[in-house]
């Protein structure tokens, strides 16, 4: 088991780390990096306990702290960190001097073969494009037989991250901000915000269903409207949310009473776009259109009222001639926090 | 007039010899303030910086010394040139390349030795650079006295 329980003045973490990849994502400050520092035993913490392994390398209590050389804890920071003197081959020879020489010879020609980079062997590191670098960085240090690997913020492409598993079987913590990346290759996916974990768990449910508007927000949820229940009918599976310029029907929300202070949530490709013509349905909003915006695969169309939904090329050409607009707002979408 | 080269030569041997000793010690302390951290060893290092030689050759040196005592003078003066001068840079280089070694299980003196010294050769040779400088142009006082 892996696992960092890390207190430090800006980090408050508890986070087990399973074996297979666990993408970490939030915005600049977080304390991603740190976390990674920590872990790897660059950076002091002040509490809490750190497993890697089943082996303790971290603990306040005990005053255990073994340094960085001792954790076969592999760090790869967010430059490029391939020693720029000596060669691919080199690279990975210095990290496995601590096998005899016709094994160290073997299992390097072996880790080069499985990351691709058969081709690049003699080259330095500057001669080989930076996706190529991240690979040798990654299977340099593979070299270690490490316990678990920590890599920062690096923009690894899907390819790498698929081999990753297969190559390595312990845990992966890996920073990154794509989250259409955590979404095909993690396993995991914890949203760290202000040094605290805000939702951690599997990478797609934890994608697709955000647990708090802090969650939401780190999603990149668009729409995020304050609303208070004026109405709850279990009967009819319904509630009423009025929100400052609108009125949303959701499904019977547990646990909340009449009156409540909520936060909706909905993505902008959730959100339908209809002509004004068109007989208003639940959850219609009458808006106008100040202003779309074409991105490459869709359009987005942010409305008055900060509602914001994001087309399909296609459809939007369907009704950019509308006079007039309304939104829809699904109830089956709608998140309430 | 035949030219006296014996005061150059001989100052010149001295600041040369200051430089090399004060050299790996000075290479090991600043390791040590970038990886470390160090506050007490920074303090006396920069503390020797501060002392003017004349100070340092006056505590060590007595009247009719050797060279070879002179040339000790000025390694310690050379030293905290050396150190500090290095610190900096080490640190970068430390922060990109030592910590990911470091996590690779390699040892200091390897990291040392075989990452840092063939990365951060030209800060060494500025460092040194500086460190002759000084011992050069400050023995003339140290023989004076």
């Amino acid at each position: 088991m892996t696992h960092a329980r890390v207190i430090r003045q800006t980090l408050d973490v508890d986070l087990p780390l399973p074996p297979g990849i666990t993408a970490l994502a939030g915005p600049p400050g977080a304390g991603k990096t740190l976390l990674l520092e920590v872990i790897a035993g660059f950076a002091p913490a002040d509490a809490g306990r750190i497993l890697i392994d089943d082996a303790i390398v971290f603990d306040a209590e005990s005053r255990v702290n073994l340094p960085a050389r001792r954790r076969r804890c592999a760090y790869i920071p967010a430059r490029d960190s391939l020693f720029p003197h000596m060669t691919v081959r080199q690279n990975l020879m210095f990290a496995a001097a601590h096998w005899a020489r016709l094994e160290r010879h073997k299992r390097v020609g072996e880790m080069l073969e499985r990351f691709e980079l058969s081709d690049a062997v003699e080259k330095l590191p500057d001669h080989i494009p930076p996706a190529r670098r991240l690979r040798a960085e990654i299977a340099r240090a593979l070299m270690t037989e490490p316990r678990a690997l920590l890599i920062d913020d690096r923009g690894p492409d899907e390819s790498l991250l698929r081999a990753l598993p297969t190559a390595f079987n312990g845990a992966i913590l890996l920073v990154t901000a794509d989250l259409d990346l955590c979404y095909t290759a993690a396993a995991h996916l914890a949203l760290l915000e202000d040094g605290r974990v805000v939702q951690r768990g599997a990478a797609r449910d934890t994608i697709e269903h955000p647990e708090s508007l802090e969650a939401a927000r780190l999603l990149g949820i668009a729409n995020l409207f304050p609303a208070t229940i004026s109405a709850l009918d279990p009967g009819r599976n319904q509630s009423r949310l009025e929100c400052d310029s609108f009125v949303l029907i959701t499904p019977y929300l547990k646990g909340h009473l009449k009156g409540d202070r909520v936060c909706v949530a909905i993505r902008a490709e959730d959100v339908r776009v209809h002509s004004g013509e068109l007989e208003a349905g639940v959850n219609f909003i009458p808006s106008s259109l100040p202003r779309a915006t074409e991105r490459p695969r869709a359009v987005r169309l942010e409305f008055a009222a900060g509602i914001t939904a994001e087309l399909p090329r296609e459809s939007f050409e369907r009704q950019k001639d509308n006079r007039s607009w309304q939104v829809e707002f699904p109830p089956a979408a709608l998140r309430v926090f | 007039m035949p030219l006296n080269y014996g005061p150059l030569w001989l100052t010149l041997r001295v600041a040369g010899i200051a430089t090399a000793g004060a050299l790996l010690p000075g290479l090991w302390l600043a390791y040590l303030l970038a990886t470390r951290a160090r506050k007490p060893l920074f303090a006396i290092l920069a503390l020797l910086l501060a002392t003017p030689v004349v100070i340092l050759a006056s505590l060590l040196l007595r009247p009719g010394f050797h060279w070879s005592a002179g040339a000790a003078a000025g390694a310690l003066a050379a030293l905290p040139l050396i150190a500090l001068g290095l610190r900096t840079p080490l640190e970068t280089l430390d922060r990109a390349y030592g910590n990911p070694a470091r996590s690779l299980g390699i040892s200091e003196f390897r990291i040392f030795c075989r990452v840092m010294l063939p990365l951060g050769w030209r800060p060494v040779l500025a460092a040194s650079a500086i460190a002759f400088a000084r011992v050069f142009a400050e023995w003339t006082i140290v023989a004076s006295l």
